[in-house]
């Protein structure tokens, strides 16, 4: 739709680019309110921005080219740094902003799921305004459809293909993406433990990388069937599931003791 | 006035610095906070990052012939020969371009990552249905890109002429490629017709026939 917002001479400031830090300085504003809302200090939050939204760029790229192709790259490692030519992979985003937030609490001396609880709402939202960006610039494109609300991508610097009605999947992630906000603020009427905000983020959002791949044409496949988002969202749902389990136990064995 | 050391290291013990909730009241226990990331560097960092994710298109074009002219293409009449090359496809196979001697080969030097290339993509593709079973041969040459990516380009832009992968830029720079996309034309019999830096839309009018024309020049 419009790929690029501004540009200046020869450099162009990619939609998808601006979005993404629109969305992580939003995340960032929720995620502090959340953290003082915790009584912990909201600066441990608004201070991880960087290293944060870093460390998630780093990671998506990472994971990218070992992905996509890592033989090619390992003879082309130069070109693990042509960002330009695009290539990222969320489920990289993803391990790299949870290796940081890990890093960062014992660095900072904040408890771990605190933290992360409160980035919780900030994720989902950051993750909606990333996906309209993705839209805009065309990345992250569905599979061919006749369906009424197809689009067809007509502007050449999109990186979707052109002139072929697809699957909007970007605006379905997107949606599912303030759902699972709209699920998490309703979850905080019921207080749980410590964790309870991030561990439904994390089944949310494998949930919805589940049921969004299937019509997803712009993913990396793991062998014939599996895509790489379909891969990472099963092992989140594994571990988020024993974490469940566990914090059940814990919460029965507390209630056992009062 | 200087630096004045303060005992951070017997003010920051676990769980006493999470509990000042404002960065004024740390300030005032501690001094200014020295712990973080500076932020004017990190913003920096994002922004030369944001102007990392940027592309530059260049273009020029010059003309002689009429029919090369209105398409904007550098008609070439010196009879050059076309340097000869075999490359790989991203399926595995090789092929030469003495292979397509007797037909005009559209030489079509291209990258995915760079929009001017794929806007003319599509054009290329009807001009390959139109024009392949009258000697028309069409040919892309991708420059320096992962065969699987150039795989899933080809398949999702329903592109059915063959690509090429030129992994270390020498066909391209034997073909003097100052930007992309680049097509070359060559004739029947191998000479280097024409030139087109920058995307044409082929189908139109006159791309169809500068096409016809040098299909019919022998």
């Amino acid at each position: 739709m419009y790929p690029v917002i501004l540009s200046v001479g020869p450099l162009a400031v990619r939609t998808a680019g601006g979005m993404g830090i629109l969305a992580a300085w939003l995340a960032s504003t929720v995620a502090a309110r959340e953290m003082s809302r915790r009584s912990h200090p909201p600066d441990v939050v608004r201070d991880f921005v960087v290293p944060g939204f870093l460390a998630g760029f780093i990671g998506a790229r990472l994971a990218y080219v070992m992905l996509f192709d890592p033989a090619w790259y390992l003879a082309h490692p130069w070109q693990v740094v042509a960002l330009w030519q695009g290539g990222f992979a969320e489920e990289g985003a993803f391990l790299g902003g949870l290796g940081a937030a890990m890093w960062w609490c014992r660095k900072r001396q904040v408890p771990f799921r605190a933290f992360v609880d409160a980035l919780a709402p900030g994720l989902a939202l950051g993750g909606a305004i990333a996906h309209i960006g993705a839209f805009l610039g065309g990345s992250g494109y569905g599979t061919p459809t006749g369906l009424p609300w197809a689009v067809t991508f007509t502007n050449p610097n999109s990186s979707a293909p052109l002139g072929i009605p697809l699957h909007p999947t970007q605006l379905y992630e997107s949606a599912l993406d303030l759902a699972l906000l709209a699920g998490l603020r309703s979850l905080r009427r019921c207080p749980g433990a410590p964790g309870q905000q991030f561990l439904a983020f994390l089944l949310g959002t494998a949930l919805i990388r589940l049921a969004v791949d299937p019509v997803k044409a712009d993913v990396i496949m793991i062998g014939d069937t599996l895509t790489s988002g379909q891969l990472m969202a099963a092992i989140v749902l594994v571990g988020a599931g024993l974490w469940l389990v566990r914090m059940g136990r814990q919460g029965s064995a507390e209630g056992g003791r009062a | 006035m200087g630096t004045v050391a303060w005992p951070i290291q017997v003010t920051r013990r676990r769980g006493e610095e999470w509990a000042m909730r404002t960065r004024a009241d740390r300030v005032r226990r501690l001094g200014p906070d020295r712990s973080g990331p500076p932020r004017g560097a990190v913003a920096v960092a994002a922004l030369v990052l944001v102007l990392m994710w940027t592309g530059s298109i260049g273009r020029a074009a010059w003309a002689k012939d009429p029919i090369f002219a209105t398409m904007a293409v550098a008609h070439d009449t010196s009879g050059s020969e076309a340097p000869g090359f075999t490359l790989a496809t991203p399926e595995g196979q090789t092929l030469a371009l003495s292979s397509f001697r007797g037909r005009v080969v559209f030489l079509n030097f291209w990258a995915t990552w760079c929009p001017p290339c794929r806007l003319e993509m599509p054009s290329m593709e009807r001009l390959h249905q139109e024009f392949k079973d009258q000697g028309l041969a069409i040919l892309a040459v991708d420059i320096e890109e992962s065969p699987k990516l150039v795989a899933k380009f080809m398949r999702e832009f329903r592109l059915t002429f063959p690509a090429l992968l030129d992994s270390d830029s020498r066909v391209s720079s034997r073909y003097a490629v100052r930007g992309l996309p680049t097509t070359v034309l060559i004739d029947r019999r191998g000479r280097i017709a024409g030139r087109a830096i920058g995307p044409r839309e082929w189908t139109s009018p006159e791309g169809r026939a500068l096409i016809r024309s040098l299909l019919e020049r022998g």
